[in-house]
């Protein structure tokens, strides 16, 4: 495989590496390559894993991740950081892509609760950042069938009349299980604005890729 | 659709802040967000504990190939316009085929003449009615590669198919739901001069336009 990786300074590092999410974004819609290869760097296993859970075929998941960041590069200037962070906004493209995906088939009928290993006992990348155990919390406290009907639309993008055909339940209460799921991870988010990546970029020391 | 109330474009909010509303809805819900203050901070509050659930989403190691393909395909320091040539989804399906094809890498269409080169050129897309809603442009200089523009207010986009002197019929793009992408360009795996017509069809798979190519 040719190594096609853009020079890096003495140290090993791209200076944009230091930067936070949303300075590093602007950076990238200056189309400006190190940004760009440091925006890989920093989000591909974020985007990666979030293609290969909502797809959950691993060649589906390469091509989803590579679209994925194509609309980064071309709509990164119309990133708002006003409206939510880097991560969330990346994370509903990269949705939004797997979702588009799928569409060809039907997925099998996979319990989307698994998607958050919310029972695994995995050690690893399930153990993430504080702002994933909040949303955990909150999801295991909620009914099964209110956790679930909120992350079919939530990962799958399923509209409420979809999901009400799924869950054999009544549009009125597929509607209202939407609602209430997603105001209690509102509820309990709190004053926190992390975007579970830690902001701050940890630009990995030569790892041999 | 109507305008909607406050109380209408609440019991909507949730929805929409996850990107799972319907078309029609959504764009009902967006023009009263417009102009309602309060409304808006509720779909921004709900957008952000949206952004959680799929920030919640586990992470994954890249397979090392992966990460290379992607550091190879980021585009040069010029232009946004010159990113390198996204390949089609291999499994662009049929029926309601709603799978984007984002394919950015058209050039500047410098076109011969279509006396040098049938099939080579801009054709209107026109509707039953006789309005041009767009046009498609097929250049032959580099590689073979056709240019769908379509006007901004058309809805239910569908698909692209290109129909060919000898009937058959090859889809060459499709629109994503609610992506409103109205000009896009693709590799043309056809050969221009035994393309008879390019139509577009919406998602009910009704012909919205056509494109004569001579």
């Amino acid at each position: 495989m040719a190594a096609t990786r853009r020079a890096r300074d003495a140290s090993g590092q791209s200076h944009f590496g230091a930067l936070s999410d949303e300075a590093l974004m602007t950076a990238v819609a200056t189309s400006e390559p190190e940004a760009l290869h440091s925006f890989i760097d920093r989000f591909e296993r974020k985007v990666y894993g979030a293609a290969v859970a909502i797809v959950r075929d691993r060649a589906l998941a390469d091509e989803v991740t590579q679209d994925a960041f194509m609309r980064v590069w071309r709509h990164a200037a119309a990133f708002d950081p006003r409206r939510g962070s880097v991560g969330g906004w990346l994370m509903r493209i990269t949705r939004n892509v797997a979702v588009d995906a799928l569409r060809v088939r039907r997925p099998d009928a996979v319990d989307p609760l698994q998607l958050l290993q919310l029972h695994d006992n995995q050690p690893g990348p399930a153990r993430a950042a504080t702002a994933n155990a909040e949303v955990r919390e909150v999801l295991t406290s909620l009914p099964r069938d209110q956790a679930r009907v909120l992350l079919l639309a939530a990962f799958y993008g399923y509209t409420a009349a979809e999901i009400a055909e799924i869950e054999h339940i009544p549009l009125g209460t597929a509607k209202t299980r939407i609602r209430l799921g997603l105001g209690k991870i509102r509820d309990a988010g709190g004053q926190t604005s992390t975007d579970g990546l830690g902001g701050r970029g940890t630009q990995r020391h030569g790892d041999g890729r | 659709m109507n305008e909607l109330t406050c109380e209408e474009v609440r019991e909507r909010a949730a929805e929409l802040a996850l990107d799972a509303l319907p078309g029609d809805q959504r764009a009902a819900v967006l023009a009263h967000l417009d102009s309602c203050v309060s409304c808006r901070a509720l779909v921004d509050d709900l957008s952000m504990a949206a952004d959680r659930l799929l920030l919640a989403l586990p992470e994954s190691d890249v397979p090392p190939a992966l990460t290379a393909q992607l550091h190879h395909d980021v585009p040069p320091a010029a232009t946004a316009e010159a990113m390198p040539t996204r390949r089609r989804w291999a499994w662009l399906g049929a029926a309601a085929a709603l799978i984007a094809i984002i394919v950015v890498g058209v050039t500047a269409i410098g076109l011969p003449s279509e006396d040098d080169h049938p099939g080579v050129g801009s054709f209107a897309l026109v509707t039953p009615a006789g309005a041009t809603i767009g046009d498609v442009a097929i250049e032959n200089s580099d590689e073979p590669w056709i240019h769908v523009t379509v006007d901004d207010d058309i809805p239910r986009l569908g698909q692209c198919v290109l129909v060919m002197e000898d009937g058959t019929r090859h889809e060459i793009g499709a629109w994503p739901v609610d992506d409103k992408y109205k000009e896009w360009g693709a590799p043309l795996d056809q050969s221009p001069e035994r393309v008879h017509r390019a139509e577009l069809i919406d998602t009910t798979g009704a012909t919205i336009a056509t494109a004569m190519i001579d």
